[in-house]
């Protein structure tokens, strides 16, 4: 008969460790199941890795200490609480949980079997490590995370995978060993760009050996067997790392019944107010429903105890929700259900859901004629109105505006693709607002269905009507949209081919796209981009003509499109609009008639698209012609930015007397902010992705940005330190290696440092429209 | 690209603003007739002398300038700029300042040491101008390192073919061994070879045929992929010797304006001491 709990944990993470705590507290019958170590995530960070306890104001509620300190002092508290409350702690991997009756059957991979009336699920989503599955995985020399690559010296290593952590780790440690790296495939396709080429050149130089197309037969203390293309081969080595990604833990949450809301990866299951799954009596904390931070998972683990146990529980959050909302008049509670009952967008959110959101935004009062954004800002928060009302200018005419009331939304362009605000918008009355961060509303649209359909249904209409259709009948306008669908590339699709047979029109949501026509040659050149907000093909939809230019995606791109039929037909039933539109469409053709390229220009233009500058806000750029090498930018740049210099000046891609070294572009859709934990990446209003003081040093921007531009790293001391000199190093730095990377001198009124302190003004700092203006017509320019 | 340099900095503003002061100067200095001849002791003659010291005194301070990274309201190139029309305006603005009294002694030497200064600075500008189109790797986003280490790896590759196929063929013939020793050298880089003007010249056709017919049939191939290496070797070489050699110039000019700038100072003090009590 199997041991039978009253909850069963699974995941020691913290959310696994503050339920196991207060059970324990509370004197329920529990166990807490980890199959790998204690708070295996922490553990598995660097040695003596410093660990941040974000958001600072949210206040801890646990049986769990956790303060910001290093990774050994948090793990310790960690085993201390468990020891002290008497937690059932158990080593194993559960492989299947099956539901008899109102109990749960939990299976583990070692043969354990439990039953369980309550399930907290608390795993995360980092998954499992990928195994090698031959004889000798087991053996202690085998690893499958690096905390410390100091801590090998002189030894035989070999790392195992072709990704970004595989190639940064075999990097870290070829310095001072003798590292082989073991690549499946011929290639490696899902590495960045910056490390690809990184580890390209230490296999060239003979620094790392890399066996392609291999993978490891089997494992002996002290050496290895590889099966290669050559047939089996015998390594030397005393240390394997593998690094061959993870299984994400979805299948086997799926396999409990759990659903997710869509097939998107970055979907969460769903939870109500007690984070119960759609499966009674499992419930489901941290970051596996989105809550990634340590302190976030704690309170969870605790408050699920509670609401199993049936006590009334007030949120941690409460203080943060008072602190948003303290400004309005009246009570909070009740201003926190005036909001949400509002707001429809978000009437499908669960209450932790809906609290995170207001805990993230923030709420404004304002009065009659207050501009709420400006045209052409580069914020790219998120809009809702919740008494009063607001006016949108429109694009054409200032004093046409269309009016939102309570329950709608604004600012959903800059949310989805990344460009400035294309309208000012104006408070028509006495209004409360609510402004939300980006990444809240975009992790709410990965997981909740009906707030992406929401922002998509508004955003196609609002998209067509200021990009193409501006004076077109609404109705028509909403029959358009029903029919309008999505349509992604990624970088070097075509959209379409010149002579193809027009079918669609596209409208640019995000990214942008190059126009390339074949010159008498048959060679096409490339003629010019367009951003995201713009439409191609419109020709297709009038004439039957064949397409005259190639369209091809230089970053990946959404789109809406039309297709011909159904705009025709509209078009037809419509005669007023259809009118408008031809007029409009017969301006564009003969805009579009511009005289041919010649070669240089167009091959220029064609390197700087294909290295993304077109979704690039602010570019570093070097004229090659000019650059004496003298490094005064880099110097510039550590001098003001504590001793650090985030541009290599060196490094990076250049084409004639063009070069692009690695420095932050601020791009349109910055990737580096898309998984940051703290949300401690901003854009500024000007346009600038800064990084903030609250950088808990995770890492996530610097392996999401395709360019390379961010690192980690520690503040050096101010000043010439004599000790030095005479091999005395100071102590290592206190605190974490933090995210840094170019922030545009932000705190320097006169702008970028490194473009100033170039003495033959070979630096510019350009944004692409300027750049083209460079390249393409070739004009003078007087920067500085 | 636009080419705006720091000489032709805003439509050369700095050299059209010396070029005026230099002529009024000029006209001012032809109009005065002081009371026992033109000569640095008259009015004109201080007043002059006191603007070329503050002028030597900015020239100087371009030094600070270029390390002054917060500095918000002017940009370096700009500086640069008037650095330079000033410091050549600076030849001119002494004679005026001396009424063209130079001999043997220690005010004609701070004159001397302020040309050679100058002088020195103006061959910098020429190198300035010259030397992007000379650091080549920069154009392939690498540096002088990582040429010298492809020319490293393919002298590696050359020492492979030498011996015997990577252990697997039999061991190269004679001959094979006699064209690598005639067509193969040792770069080793030196000052000395970085400052003269002489690169690897790319073997001739003559040598390539002769060393290639000496050889048996079944190496023939394997010498044709030796002369491939040896030729690149050679451009390698070439190019990284071009560009050190225009870096170890610029180190050697630095070497020379600077201390010359200084020697000029202390000069300029004894010039300056000296006449103000021993004249």
């Amino acid at each position: 008969m199997a041991e039978h709990f009253e909850i069963a944990v699974i995941g020691s993470g913290p959310g696994g460790l503050g339920a196991a705590t207060n059970a324990a507290k509370h004197g329920l019958s529990h166990v807490l199941i980890e199959k790998a170590e204690l708070a295996n995530t922490i553990y598995d960070y660097q040695l003596r890795k410093l660990v941040m306890a974000e958001p600072r104001r949210l206040p801890l509620r646990s049986h769990v200490p956790f303060e910001e300190g290093s990774r050994e002092e948090v793990l310790a508290g960690f085993q201390k609480a468990v020891e002290e409350t008497g937690v059932n702690y158990l080593k194993a991997e559960v492989n299947k949980v099956t539901r008899e009756g109102d109990t749960f059957l939990i299976g583990c991979t070692n043969g354990q079997q439990f039953t369980a009336k309550h399930i907290v699920l608390g795993i995360g989503t980092m998954g499992t490590p990928r195994k090698l599955g031959v004889p000798g995985e087991d053996l202690p020399h085998v690893a499958y995370t690096l905390a410390d690559p100091d801590a090998f010296n002189g030894m035989d290593i070999i790392v195992v995978g072709a990704g970004d952590s595989a190639i940064e780790n075999a990097l870290g440690l070829a310095d001072k060993n003798s590292v082989s790296l073991l690549n499946r495939s011929g290639e490696f396709p899902r590495a960045k760009d910056a490390n690809r080429a990184k580890i390209l050149e230490a296999i060239d130089s003979g620094k790392v050996r890399c066996f392609y197309n291999a993978a490891i037969a089997r494992v002996e203390p002290e050496r290895a067997f590889l099966s290669t293309p050559d047939g089996e081969v015998e390594v030397r080595c005393n240390h394997i790392i593998v690094r061959a990604g993870s299984i994400p833990p979805r299948k086997f949450v799926e396999g409990m019944g759990i659903k997710f809301p869509s097939s998107d990866l970055n979907s969460f299951p769903s939870v109500n107010d007690r984070y119960e799954s759609n499966v009674p009596n499992i419930f489901i904390i941290g970051g596996l429903i989105g809550y990634p931070l340590i302190k976030q998972a704690i309170n969870q683990g605790y408050e699920v105890v509670e609401h199993i146990l049936g006590n009334a529980v007030e949120p941690a959050d409460q203080v943060i929700i008072e602190e948003v909302l303290g400004h309005l008049p009246g009570d909070v509670n009740a201003n926190l259900e005036m909001i949400r009952k509002k707001l429809r967008l978000f009437s499908e959110l669960s209450k932790p859901q809906f609290r995170e959101l207001i805990g993230d935004s923030k709420v404004h009062v304002v009065e009659q004629g207050d501009v709420v954004f400006e045209k052409n800002d580069y914020t790219d928060t998120f809009w809702n109105v919740v008494t009063g009302s607001v006016g949108v200018e429109m694009p054409d005419d200032p004093n046409k505006m269309f009016k939102l009331g309570p329950g709608n939304f604004f600012g959903e362009m800059g949310l989805i693709s990344g460009r400035r605000r294309t309208a000012t918008v104006r408070a028509l009355e006495k209004s409360i607002l609510i402004e939300t961060k980006r990444n809240q509303i975009l992790k709410l649209m990965s997981s909740v269905p009906s707030v992406k359909d929401a922002v998509d249904q508004v955003f196609f209409l609002r998209a067509l009507k200021t990009s193409i259709f501006p004076d077109a009948d609404p109705i028509f306008l909403a029959e358009l949209t029903q029919r309008a669908e999505r349509a992604n590339f990624q970088k070097g699709d075509a959209l379409f081919a010149e002579g193809d047979q027009g079918d669609y029109l596209y409208i640019i949501l995000k990214g942008s796209v190059k126009i390339s026509r074949k010159n008498v040659d048959g060679v096409d050149v490339a003629q010019t981009y367009l951003a995201a907000g713009n439409y191609v093909g419109e020709m297709a939809l009038v004439t039957e003509e064949p397409r005259t230019a190639t369209v091809t995606a230089v970053v990946p791109c959404n789109t809406l499109r039309i297709a011909k039929e159904d705009f025709r037909d509209l078009l037809e039933r419509n005669p007023e609009t259809r009118e408008n539109v031809m007029r409009l469409i017969a301006e564009r053709q003969i805009e579009n008639i511009t005289s041919a390229r010649d070669a240089a220009s167009a091959q220029a233009l064609n390197f700087v698209l294909s290295e993304g500058v077109s979704d690039a806000d602010n570019v570093l750029l070097i004229n090659s012609d000019l650059c004496i090498g003298c490094d005064n930018c880099e110097k510039a740049c550590a001098a003001t930015h504590k001793g650090y210099s985030r541009l290599d000046r060196k490094g990076g891609k250049s084409f004639a007397a063009i070069q692009l070294p690695i420095s932050c572009r601020h791009c349109e859709n910055p990737l580096c902010m898309l998984d940051c934990p703290p949300d401690a990446l901003e854009r500024k209003a000007d346009g600038e992705v800064v990084i903030k003081e609250n950088c808990i040093g995770c890492g996530n921007c610097v392996t999401n940005c395709p360019y390379g531009v961010i690192q980690l790293v520690y503040d050096k001391p101010h000043g010439f330190d004599l000790l030095s000199l005479f091999g005395k190093k100071k102590k290592k730095e206190k605190g974490p290696a933090k995210a840094a990377k170019c922030d545009l001198c932000e705190k320097l009124e006169s702008g970028p440092a490194c473009v100033r302190s170039c003495p033959t003004g070979a630096l510019l700092r350009v944004n692409p429209t300027d750049m083209m203006r460079l390249l393409i017509n070739r004009e003078e320019t007087s920067i500085g | 690209m636009a080419r705006e340099t720091f000489l032709s900095y805003r439509s050369y503003v700095w050299f059209w603003l010396c070029f005026f002061a230099l002529l009024a100067m000029t006209v001012v200095y032809l109009l005065d007739d002081p009371i026992g001849g033109k000569n640095g002791g008259t009015i004109v003659g201080y007043t002059y002398g006191g603007i070329a010291t503050a002028g030597i005194l900015f020239l100087m301070w371009y030094g600070i300038r270029k390390r002054a990274y917060f500095s918000a309201r002017t940009t370096l190139k700009g500086i640069l700029s008037a650095h330079v029309w000033i410091g050549i305006a600076l030849i001119f603005v002494v004679p005026l300042h001396s009424g063209f009294s130079f001999g043997i002694n220690v005010h004609t030497l701070a004159y001397v040491l302020m040309l050679l200064t100058i002088f020195s600075g103006i061959w910098g500008v020429a190198m300035y101008q010259r030397l992007p189109y000379e650091i080549q790797s920069q154009r392939g986003g690498g540096t002088l390192k990582v040429l010298m280490e492809q020319v490293r790896s393919i002298s590696a590759d050359i020492n492979r073919m030498a011996a015997s196929d990577g252990g697997k063929g039999a061991p190269k013939s004679d001959a094979f061994l006699r064209m690598l020793q005639q067509l193969d050298f040792v770069y080793q880089p030196s000052l000395w070879r970085s400052l003269r003007r002489k690169n690897p010249e790319p073997i001739e056709r003559r040598s390539m045929a002769d060393s290639l017919s000496s050889l048996p049939i079944e190496e023939q191939e394997d010498g044709l992929k030796l002369i491939g290496l040896l030729n690149k070797k050679r451009e390698l070489v070439g190019r990284a010797q071009e560009e050190a050699r225009a870096l170890t110039w610029v180190r050697i000019w630095l070497y020379l304006h600077l201390p010359v700038s200084f020697g000029l100072i202390a000069a300029l003090a004894v010039h300056i001491f000296s006449v103000f009590f021993y004249w």
